[in-house]
């Protein structure tokens, strides 16, 4: 195990129940929020813009980018579940309580999330490309 | 899956016998007899009481007798005759006339006697009309049929037709056939002049003489006199047209299409007599069952052409309209449900003349109907052959792109094959099904009505009906129905010992079968060679092509090839065979040959001969001209490019290399930037101005909803009118060009266009998993195969789907354009690129669906390096370059939507404005056009008047659509309210260098083309069917909304790969203008402002779907910035 300190990335889409949410401020909540967690290093957040096609589906939503580290690469499935578990907690105070995460190309609901998910979550993670 | 016989209850069949009874003309004669019989006992009975009664009347009192006697005697007679009983009462009201008037005088006894016997006559009156068809005025509803004397003129040569026909059918090529037919058709013409114009004797005759002519034709196919049997079967078509017999004409027209295109052909000339049948101007033809089996013939021919997109949609067409005239869909339903349906729907009006009273003829007709649509769609599933391609060339052709074959590279390729074609297999499997079984319900149809007609015929006997034929005649027939029958019997065993050894040598790898199959081929081959039947050429040629298959596949190379080249030779001395045929089965040999030569290792020589089918495949090239067709031409002989280019690749030929896969590529997009607006002598031929006129009328009428006035039948018939003009005058179009226009491609013409900071890369596909990629500059060429493994092809195609199924962010993106640029960016070539500063791309098939320009390089996005364009081939920068500054622009921006599944878009009219205002500073006239004055008539106004050709640019903001499959030039741009599809697009003049398209999907081209449009995904009491699957164009051609603004004559379209989103695609556009107003090139100037957005930090989401795509050179960067 290397004690080499790691980051990683994920990405989140969150949405509103209904339309009427102020997204920009749920947003800066979010952002401010998941700063603040643990190992943490780097949170972009921004409103998903109405596209120029038929039937959008993805309209009101906020697509949140987070850079976390961690010491130790052993930890690394552990600690996703907990950046998971926490974001997933703060977007639903914010008033975004529908949450998933992008594994691979993938959008997965952080509810339907498996163990074989995490570690491939993780495995991409630290991959290089 | 249990038999249709089982199937079908006895209920069922009991009714369909009555109605072939009860329709056929020998039913009605019988009844009509045994109505006469009962007429004629109650005549004798009604004279007798009438007498009894009237005898005790007074004369006053007659009167108030026969007005009673004729109500309830007609009204009796009506019961008795089925409502006939017009003539009787007609009768009885004339004799009370003729009392009242004192015209007839009774005395008590003789007046009452007279009564009775006139009573009785008038009965036998009706009775000896029923009789006697010299009798006038028959009512409708029982035809009189021709008289007397007419079927005694025309029954001697009804007795030697029967002789002849059965030859005819059979398919026998007989020059003294034809002597024969052509001198009964000249006696039935003479004893039609004799007859009185529209009388029922004159439709009689008429109806023998287009039969006669069809006959005709039809023998003159058999002999390849194409000429002859094209216009026999023209002018067979209007004689059944005269007669209402639209099945039949519509027949004749698909039987001459066929002819014209067996002989080799224009196909677009071939075609044309069918899609002028189907779209006159407000014809509405497909509503009838005619018009509907035009429909579905001419699906079958743009599948065996390759057609996928027309062959989809007529078939669905078709199978839309059969359902709408009550014969539900066997795919949806089940086919035996769909049989009872069947034997109820009575659609008068839609049966036109062909089934008025024929159950027989009507129920065969839908059915085949049916089995023709389930093979177009089983054609059109994933891995489907052509099950209806009649031809030989259709089992050779499905032998030449099934397994077991061999890939450019010389591998084995029979188990990547299969995998490939497993999904499909269900689908097909599935319409291979309902084939079987419709095949087997018309064998039972035929079964049926041959019962039902002999029990007519027993009784028509037993009540002296039967017509006498002569001992002679008899005989005759007899001896041509078994000539005909052994014939048919060898061609028969013949084929089915072939399709036997193609399905062993499908299904089996061992050694020791093989080596048995090929003895059994090579038998079968000197059966079909020496055997005494002609018009075998095609057979022959399919079983030689097995035997080299088994040769090749037990390592016998050399005898294979030997074996092919005594093929050739035979093809080309046969004289039996049409050039087209001919011509098609050389093409396969010509590839099965250079396959043996590749895989004994001799490439100069498998270049060669690729070389010869290539040559032999453009020969008829300029015959095809519709949009799709010129596609879908290259469906079948597509794979001889690729391995031409391949065996040219590896001999180091690049010239041969680059010309054939130039061949391959979007040609058709070159024919359309010469004849576009550019070119003023060129354009809309004058023959083609009603046909726009009539075009742009239709599209203003579904515009405005009148189309949909009348119901959705109405709208439809609008619909497919339009799109079949609109495939007219794209074909009049392309039609139009002089072939010697299109640039010739040379590597030294290409590169003597370029700049010395531009390189271009061009990709060709030469197997599913091999990538050429060519990197040229102006003075050097690198050709390097880029190999993909099985999973990495998967993970390619999968990726591309994911690109094309964007809607919003995609955080992956950067990830994966990164590995996509070490997977597909060359790497020896990468070398020409030092020091380049333009790079234009030409992408193969499903690489058009991806951003090049954000791939990495180096480190970074492409884009960081160069500015990025594309091209649909490297010949499209060899066309002569066009515009310059932009003269004026035409910006337009629609915000709000009156459709509710259109969001709002805040920044699309802003984003006009805007890009307006940077091209007014720099003191360009600009017209601006937003939200409430985007209407669809100041668009017409600016079309009629020749407006939009004066624009430079085009900047349109708006919702767009995404490029349907099955229908790619339906994509189209919002208005507030309505929409712009392609095809009205293309119709437009514009001479603007660059279109911009900030709208969604705009720059997304089809990459597939496969599936039945609208075909039924659930069928029950059937195998579960897959849904179709798609598969990447055979010619690449530029298909969708950019395709529709270079067919309209732009040379530049900007557009986007994926869903923009509304504010950040302002900011780039308005970005982009600000670059380009101040003198950057197109490219440049986008490049710019994707490397603003990057600065910006905004994710490749946002910058990374907008791509130029242009037609000719681009300018020179240097010169410009």
């Amino acid at each position: 195990m290397s004690d080499q300190m790691q980051t990683f990335e994920l990405d989140f889409h969150l949405e509103a129940d209904g339309g009427s949410a102020d997204l920009a401020a749920s947003a800066d909540t979010v952002r401010e929020k998941v700063s603040a967690l643990p190992g943490v290093a780097e949170v972009g957040a921004r409103v998903a813009e109405p596209v120029r096609m038929i039937d959008p589906v993805s309209a009101a939503a906020i697509v949140l980018s987070v850079t976390a580290a961690i010491k130790n690469a052993g930890d690394l499935v552990q600690s996703l579940d907990d950046l998971v578990n926490n974001v997933k907690q703060l977007a639903k105070d914010a008033g975004l309580p529908h949450l998933w995460v992008w594994l691979h190309r993938k959008k997965v609901k952080v509810d339907d999330l498996t163990p074989d998910d995490l570690r491939e979550l993780a495995a991409e993670a630290t991959s290089a490309d | 899956m249990s038999g249709v016989s089982e199937a079908v209850d006895d209920a069922v069949w009991e009714r369909y016998r009555e109605r072939v009874r009860t329709d056929s003309p020998m039913g009605r004669l019988v009844d009509q007899r045994r109505l006469i019989e009962e007429l004629l006992a109650q005549a004798a009975e009604l004279d007798a009481r009438v007498t009894r009664v009237a005898r005790g009347l007074a004369a006053d009192d007659m009167r108030a007798f026969l007005d009673v006697l004729t109500m309830m005697r007609s009204s009796e007679f009506a019961a008795i005759s089925g409502g006939m009983g017009t003539d009787y009462q007609e009768w009885f009201a004339g004799v009370a006339r003729d009392m009242g008037a004192g015209k007839i005088t009774l005395a008590q006894q003789p007046g009452i006697d007279r009564m009775a016997s006139l009573l009785g006559l008038s009965v036998k009156g009706v009775a000896a009309r029923q009789l006697d068809p010299v009798c006038p005025a028959p009512t409708e509803a029982v035809r009189t049929g021709p008289s007397a004397e007419l079927l005694a003129d025309a029954e001697p040569l009804f007795r030697r037709y029967a002789v002849a026909q059965p030859r005819v059918t059979a398919g026998i090529p007989d020059e003294a056939l034809d002597t024969e037919l052509t001198e009964l058709r000249d006696r039935y013409l003479e004893l039609r002049e004799r007859q009185t114009d529209g009388s029922e004797d004159w439709r009689f005759v008429q109806w023998w003489c287009a039969a006669m002519t069809g006959s005709l034709a039809r023998s003159a196919a058999i002999q390849r006199h194409t000429g002859v049997a094209v216009r026999e079967f023209g002018q067979a078509a209007a004689q059944w047209d005269r007669i209402g017999e639209s099945g039949q004409a519509a027949d004749c027209l698909t039987r001459g299409a066929e002819a014209a295109l067996a002989g080799g052909a224009d196909v677009d000339e071939a075609l044309a007599p069918l899609l002028r049948a189907l779209g006159a101007p407000g014809t509405q033809a497909p509503a009838t069952i005619g018009g509907v089996q035009i429909l579905v013939r001419l699906a079958q021919i743009y599948l065996d052409v390759g057609d996928h997109f027309d062959a989809g949609a007529r078939a669905e067409e078709a199978a839309s309209t059969l359902a709408g005239l009550g014969f539900a869909d066997p795919a949806a339903v089940g086919i035996d449900a769909a049989f009872a349906a069947w034997l109820e729907a009575d659609p008068a009006e839609g049966m036109g003349a062909l089934a008025a009273n024929r159950t027989q003829a009507r129920l065969s007709a839908v059915t085949e109907i049916w089995a023709w649509i389930t093979r177009v769609r089983t054609g059109l599933a994933p891995g489907g052959t052509t099950p209806g391609h009649t031809a030989n060339t259709a089992r050779i052709d499905a032998a030449g792109t099934g397994a077991p074959g061999i890939t450019p590279d010389g591998a084995r390729a029979a188990g990547t094959d299969a995998a490939e074609t497993a999904p499909g297999e269900t689908a097909n499997a599935s319409g291979t099904g309902l084939l079987e079984r419709l095949s087997e319900l018309t064998g039972r149809l035929g079964e049926e009505a041959h019962r039902a007609a002999e029990a007519l015929t027993g009784e028509a006997a037993a009540l002296g009906l039967t017509p006498a034929t002569g001992e002679e005649d008899r005989q005759a027939l007899d001896r041509a129905r078994q000539d005909v029958a052994a014939r048919q019997a060898e061609m028969e065993a013949q084929d089915q010992e072939l399709n036997r050894l193609q399905d062993e040598y499908a299904q089996t790898g061992d050694p020791a079968q093989l080596a048995d199959l090929l003895a059994r081929t090579v038998a079968l081959e000197a059966r079909v060679l020496d055997g005494h039947l002609t018009a075998r050429g095609g057979t022959a040629a399919t079983v030689s092509v097995l035997r080299s298959d088994l040769l090749v596949y037990l390592g016998r190379i050399d005898e294979a090839a030997e074996v092919l080249a005594g093929v050739k030779d035979r093809l080309l001395r046969d004289q039996g065979l049409a050039d087209a045929e001919r011509r098609s089965l050389l093409v396969t040999v010509i590839g099965r040959a250079a396959m043996a030569e590749g895989r004994r290792g001799d490439f100069g020589r498998m270049s060669e001969l690729c070389g010869e089918g290539i040559a032999e495949v453009e020969h008829d090239r300029g015959k095809v001209n519709g949009p799709y067709l010129q596609d879908g031409y290259l469906r079948y002989r597509g794979h001889l490019y690729d391995w031409g280019v391949f065996a040219a690749h590896r001999i180091g030929d690049h010239e041969s290399m680059l010309a054939r896969s130039e061949l391959a590529k979007a040609r058709g997009v070159l024919g359309w930037a010469v004849t576009g607006a550019h070119n003023p002598a060129a354009g809309i031929p004058t023959a083609g101005r009603a046909d726009e006129q009539r075009f742009h009328a239709l599209t203003a009428a579904l515009a405005s909803g009148d189309g949909a006035g009348s119901g959705d039948s109405d709208r439809g018939a609008i619909v497919a009118e339009r799109r079949a003009l609109w495939d007219r005058l794209m074909t009049v179009r392309s039609r139009s060009l002089p072939k010697s226009v299109t640039p010739a491609f040379s590597v030294a013409a290409l590169q003597s266009r370029l700049a010395p900071d531009e390189a271009v890369i061009s990709y060709h596909w030469l197997s599913r998993g091999t990538l050429l990629a060519v990197t040229i500059d102006a003075g050097s060429l690198v050709a390097e195969k880029i190999n993909l493994d099985e999973a990495r092809r998967a993970d390619l195609a999968s990726l591309v789907a994911d690109v094309g199924g964007i809607t919003g962010e995609a955080p992956w993106l950067e990830r994966e354009a990164r590995r996509l640029g070490r997977l597909l960016l060359p790497t020896r070539g990468g070398e020409l690129l030092a020091g380049k500063e333009r790079l234009v791309i030409s992408p193969h098939r499903l690489l058009h669906q991806l951003p090049f320009h954000a791939f990495g390089f180096d480190g970074a996005p492409l884009i960081e390096r160069f500015a990025v364009s594309y091209v649909p081939n490297l010949t499209s920068l060899l066309l002569p370059a066009t515009g310059g500054e932009a003269a004026s622009v035409f910006a337009l921006g629609v915000s709000s939507f009156a459709d509710p599944r259109l969001v709002p878009l805040a920044n699309a009219g802003l984003e006009a404005s805007e890009v307006a205002g940077w091209y007014r500073r720099a003191g360009v006239p600009v017209t601006l056009l937003t939200d409430g004055d985007v209407t669809r008539a100041r668009i017409d106004e600016l079309r009629e008047r020749g407006e939009l050709g004066g624009f430079g640019v085009l900047h349109l903001v708006t919702h767009g659509d995404d490029v349907p499959v099955a229908a790619p030039f339906d994509a189209g741009l919002y208005l507030p309210a309505g929409r712009i599809d392609g095809l009205e697009i293309s119709q437009w003049r514009l001479r603007a260098r660059l279109v911009v398209l900030s709208a969604c999907y705009s720059a997304r081209r089809a990459i597939s083309g496969r599936g039945a449009a609208g075909a039924p995904q659930e069928a029950p009491q059937e195998e579960p069917q897959e849904e179709p699957q798609e598969e990447e164009l055979f010619g690449d051609e530029v298909l969708g909304l950019q395709a529709s603004f270079f067919a309209a004559g732009a040379r530049e379209v900007l557009g986007a790969l994926w869903p923009v989103a509304d504010g950040q695609a302002r900011t780039l556009m308005v970005g982009f203008h600000q670059h380009l107003s101040a003198g950057l090139t197109t490219e440049a100037a986008l490049r710019q402002a994707m490397l603003d957005a990057r600065g910006a930090g905004l994710p490749m989401y946002y910058w990374a779907p907008y791509k130029i795509v242009r037609l000719g050179p681009g300018g020179d960067l240097r010169e410009r910035s």
